[in-house]
């Protein structure tokens, strides 16, 4: 057990490594999400503009 | 119930939300930046050291983490109740960012836990452990809606194991609680108590932008989730049109 | 009322005279226990410790293996939509269901539990203590993992959702249940956990039935 004159600042630096990590990682994974979403959006809306050519089999 | 019947359209639901989905995910990260730089530079209480430090990142998710799902519960009971198409969508994209809160709560915990008590986790915290079975909650939910075939069985399914999980979550409570009573060696100490103004207020900045991150996230995740339906029914048409 | 009771007869004949019902989720029951001393080593002392709590975990364990079929089946086969337009409200339906498939499995998990309790060197005079102990609280098991069960039927691989969804609804019954068995091995106060644990069982046996018909009237239709 870590005693009362232990320097915390590793564990603190952690916590908030962590949590800010974890906060970015949903964001950049829902901002993603977000835009695949809407690129097939307008796929399925235009599909002369669909770069793949007539995709559909 | 006029808000509620309007949103009822996704149309109108994804006019409406366009802006508030960046604008609350900037005020959020705004926010967070600000509470973050705030509480590392609170000045030292004598009283208490640094591990009060934690609790800006700590105490703010461990909320979100109740707060994600109280959400859930009141969009599925909409859902429940009046078959509301945005109430379904406004519950399953919470569920991940509520999951996601209640793991960055879990581990700061565990760390908060092993500098206090000198143990990565603490079985007699009855706290911790309720939101360790939570987050299990959080899978299974996410789980049920992976799992289901079409998207308004999983929607009825994933509602009512919300809703399920409701009723239960205040048990669960007790029973770790009384557990945690029966297994206790020492009393755990509660940090909300002693913390100073100086680490007040960071704290309450710091949940103000998770919950602010939390509805831009959210209507992120939803505006994607109408926009991927949408294509895909869009593609159907045009494949029986074919 | 009349319905259900015929429901929960045909279930139950079934369940007996199916033959086997119970034979795999007790077998279960004792090899999961049997584990034991090879993980914790045959030291009686490490098995007394352990016991209690390696019961109480298999007999979650093996409560949830007739879950995935308690509903499956008869939705497949179109039991289920006879018996909901037979009259018979869905709530009697998932009571006499999950009752007859507790009195044919969760009886003689609780029957099996005192010589798995002694085969891992706990007192024998604790045996009626055990059994009755794991018939209160396989009755709580089932009942919660009715919910699961019903959410699940309608899919084509529910087995592990199940367990996922219904595993942080035993913690109640986990922690009562396992704190009776433990009092019983130290001699300690086993009235109160017992309680509990009845009344953990109690609470599932009156909401159950609800959550369960919520979900199986989602998947008839």
């Amino acid at each position: 057990m870590p005693s009362v004159d232990t320097d915390y600042s590793a564990y603190v630096n952690a916590t908030y490594l962590i949590a800010l990590g974890a906060l970015a990682a949903a964001l950049v994974w829902s901002a993603f999400r977000l835009l695949r979403a809407r690129r097939k959006l307008d796929e399925a809306e235009n599909p002369a503009s669909d770069p793949h050519g007539d995709a559909e089999p | 119930m006029a808000v509620m019947s309007f949103f009822a359209n996704p149309h109108r639901f994804m006019a409406a939300s366009k802006w508030p989905a960046w604008i609350f995910t900037a005020l959020g990260v705004a926010l967070v930046a600000f509470g973050v730089w705030r509480g590392l530079l609170a000045p030292e209480d004598h009283q208490q050291d640094e591990r009060a430090r934690m609790m800006f990142v700590h105490v703010p998710a461990m909320w979100l983490s109740l707060f994600a799902y109280a959400f859930m519960v009141g969009a599925s009971l909409i859902s429940f109740v009046w078959r509301h198409a945005i109430a379904d969508v406004a519950a399953k994209s919470a569920a991940p960012i509520g999951a996601v809160f209640t793991a960055i709560g879990l581990m700061t915990g565990s760390i908060w836990g092993y500098t206090t008590w000198g143990t990565w986790w603490e079985w007699g915290d009855a706290r911790l452990v309720s939101v360790l079975v939570l987050f299990f909650i959080y899978l299974g939910y996410i789980a049920v809606w992976q799992a289901m075939e079409t998207p308004q069985k999983a929607a009825r399914a994933a509602s009512i194991l919300c809703l399920v999980g409701a009723v239960n979550i205040p048990i669960i409570h007790f029973s770790v609680e009384w557990f945690a009573v029966l297994h206790q060696q020492s009393t755990f100490m509660t940090t909300d108590d002693k913390a100073t103004a100086e680490f007040k207020i960071p704290m309450y900045i710091s949940a103000l932008g998770y919950l602010a991150l939390f509805g831009g996230l959210t209507l992120m995740n939803m505006r994607a989730e109408i926009m991927r339906t949408r294509a895909e029914m869009l593609l159907q048409r045009r494949q029986a049109a074919d | 009322m009349s319905g259900s009771f015929a429901v929960f007869a045909r279930e139950l004949k079934l369940a007996w005279s199916g033959g086997g019902g119970a034979a795999l989720p007790v077998g279960f029951f004792a090899a999961a226990a049997s584990m034991t001393p090879f993980a914790v080593g045959s030291d009686t002392i490490a098995l007394q410790t352990a016991g209690p709590g390696v019961i109480w975990i298999a007999l979650a364990l093996s409560s949830l293996l007739p879950m995935e079929r308690l509903f499956q089946a008869d939705l497949e086969d179109g039991t289920l939509d006879a018996y909901a337009s037979s009259g018979v409200g869905m709530e009697g339906i998932a009571l006499a269901k999950t009752l007859a498939h507790w009195i044919a499995t969760g009886i003689p998990l609780a029957l099996v539990s005192p010589i798995l309790w002694i085969m891992l060197q706990g007192a024998p005079e604790a045996s009626g203590l055990v059994a009755g102990a794991a018939l209160v609280g396989s009755l709580a098991f089932f009942f919660f993992g009715s919910i699961g069960a019903a959410l699940a039927a309608g899919m084509r691989r529910g087995g592990l959702l199940i367990a996922l969804v219904t595993l942080p609804l035993y913690v109640p019954t986990m922690i009562f249940g396992a704190a009776t068995l433990d009092a019983a091995a130290s001699g300690g106060d086993w009235l109160g956990p017992l309680m509990l644990t009845g009344s953990a069982a109690l609470f599932g046996i009156a909401t159950s039935p609800f959550g369960a018909a919520m979900a199986l009237r989602t998947a008839i239709d």
